[in-house]
């Protein structure tokens, strides 16, 4: 079993490998891709489901963390295993790990 | 509507709300069975979200599991309205009669409309192709189409083509009139035609006859457009003439030139116009016979007025000793007041007004092309227009061979 430390020298040597390759990061690394169109439209490809819904913030999980949207009338345009879209008047986006 | 839509409306769609403490697990574990939720909002401390109906049913484990309460708000799409229309078999029954009917109205003509008439009356041509078949209520695709075609200019005569088209329910008859030189009153002396006016010759049609003139050419009043001379080689090739030989016929043909007219005209910008003054007095009387009776009402003072009469015939013959009517006679007061017209409204006024009398002089087939001005003089109290008007018509007119002016006799060496 890989303790918390190994987990972080895993994502460091993948970091590193793909840092020498010129790998692209969010596929190597599994990162989210975060799409923001204008105040109005937020999309989050990648994403490991939705962790908190209320009509003025919607948090996502993503690898190593999660991105908050916070705004309001927040709804959630689609929902699917490869992304969210979040709509409304979004005022913050954040990334929280 | 969008395709997607389109596409969820056909195969049914149901809103529903969810309430419970883990809302985003439920929409989680939604999304991981591959059961899609979209439009997923806050309503009245719910969640609501639209899904596709064929998997409503796959919601009842993962609402247990998750603790959620699941209700459906909404149904909507082609399934639930197939649904409710046939628990109502009249109301099917009836828009299925609705689009029959109106598909069954639609194979039939209802309107016929003739275009392109000059001479024709298009109730002439109506009446003929009602005649042949083609009539409000024919079924479309009875019309043999060529055959009428071929039919209704036979019976037309005066056309050089028909074309008969289908617009939805419409027939359209599209007439193209035959050009023919102007009736010459059985006349065979011979003549020649000349110009009744100067103009532009434009186009130029020869039946019979030398062509003295060409398109484009200038023309004089008087001038000869087609001499009354058959010569070999020269019309349909009936005669055989000797090379010297050229026998006088009556000329004919169709010279159609551009005309003018010079029309000068003396407009006043001080005008006296009549307006309404809010008078207003209706008399009522009951006319039997020589007799009548005036009902009583509002006297009409002196002034000037405009009068509108109205007469409703009550009893007619003689049955009472004359025709009865009742009349209704309206007295609109109207003031006399001085008006000025702007220079541009007294143009066109007066514009309108030469086009009309112009054109009240033309011939059937002539054309007014166009109009030029020229402001000639204008004060304060009127204004001097000379308007050019030009034309397109048939300028040649027959003139008797014996007034030709005799050629000079030439000098035989």
């Amino acid at each position: 079993m890989d303790g918390p430390s190994g987990k972080q020298d895993r994502y460091q040597l993948k970091r590193r490998l793909t840092d020498l390759f010129d790998l692209p990061q969010d596929v190597t690394l599994d990162l989210p891709r975060i799409l923001l169109v204008g105040g109005l439209q937020v999309i989050v490809e990648n994403h490991r489901g939705l962790i908190e819904y209320t009509p003025n913030r919607v948090a996502v999980g993503v690898t190593r963390g999660q991105v908050a949207i916070e705004g309001e009338e927040l709804e959630i345009g689609i929902i699917n295993v490869e992304e969210i879209m979040v709509l409304g008047r979004i005022r913050a986006l954040l990334l929280e790990e | 509507m969008p395709l997607t839509d389109l596409g969820r409306y056909l195969t049914g769609v149901v809103t529903i709300e969810a309430s419970g403490p883990t809302v985003e697990r439920f929409i989680n574990l939604c999304m991981t069975r591959g059961i899609g939720l979209w439009e997923i909002r806050w309503r009245r401390g719910r969640i609501q979200a639209h899904m596709a109906v064929r998997d409503f049913f796959r919601l009842r484990p993962l609402a247990r599991q998750t603790r959620t309460r699941v209700r459906v708000r909404r149904r909507w799409g082609l399934p639930f309205l197939w649904g409710r229309a046939r628990r109502r078999k009249v109301l099917l029954a009836g828009v299925l009669a609705f689009l029959l009917t109106a598909y069954a109205a639609s194979q039939f003509v209802w309107f016929v409309e003739v275009r392109g008439t000059k001479e024709l009356q298009p109730a002439q041509v109506r009446e003929a192709a009602a005649a042949l078949g083609l009539r409000p209520g024919t079924y479309r695709a009875g019309v043999d189409v060529d055959a009428l075609e071929r039919s209704l200019r036979a019976q037309l005569g005066e056309t050089s083509a028909v074309l008969i088209r289908f617009v939805g329910t419409r027939a359209i008859i599209q007439v193209v009139e035959r050009t023919l030189p102007p009736p010459d009153r059985g006349q065979h002396d011979p003549a020649d035609l000349v110009a009744l006016r100067p103009g532009r010759v434009k186009t130029l049609a020869v039946y019979m006859g030398l062509p003295e003139v060409g398109e484009g050419d200038l023309v004089e009043a008087g001038q000869v457009l087609v001499r009354g001379l058959l010569a070999p080689g020269v019309g349909r090739g009936a005669l055989e003439l000797r090379p010297d030989e050229a026998v006088p016929v009556r000329a004919r043909g169709l010279v159609k030139a551009e005309t003018w007219r010079d029309v000068y005209v003396e407009v006043p910008l001080l005008q006296q116009v009549r307006r309404p003054n809010g008078r207003r007095v209706t008399r009522y009387e009951l006319k039997w016979g020589r007799r009548d009776i005036i009902m009583p009402g509002r006297s009409v003072d002196t002034g000037s007025y405009q009068v509108d009469r109205r007469v409703w015939p009550l009893l007619t013959g003689r049955i009472l000793g004359g025709p009865v009517e009742w009349v209704e006679t309206t007295f609109t007061g109207m003031d006399v007041e001085p008006a000025r017209l702007s220079p541009e409204r007294a143009t066109q006024a007066a514009e309108a007004a030469v086009v009309e009398a112009v054109r009240q002089g033309l011939a059937p087939r002539a054309e007014i092309q166009g109009v030029s001005r020229q402001v000639v003089w204008q004060t304060a109290q009127g204004m001097g227009i000379r308007f050019l008007v030009t034309i397109q018509e048939d300028i040649a007119v027959p003139r008797p061979a014996e007034a030709r002016p005799q050629p000079a006799p030439t000098a035989t060496p």
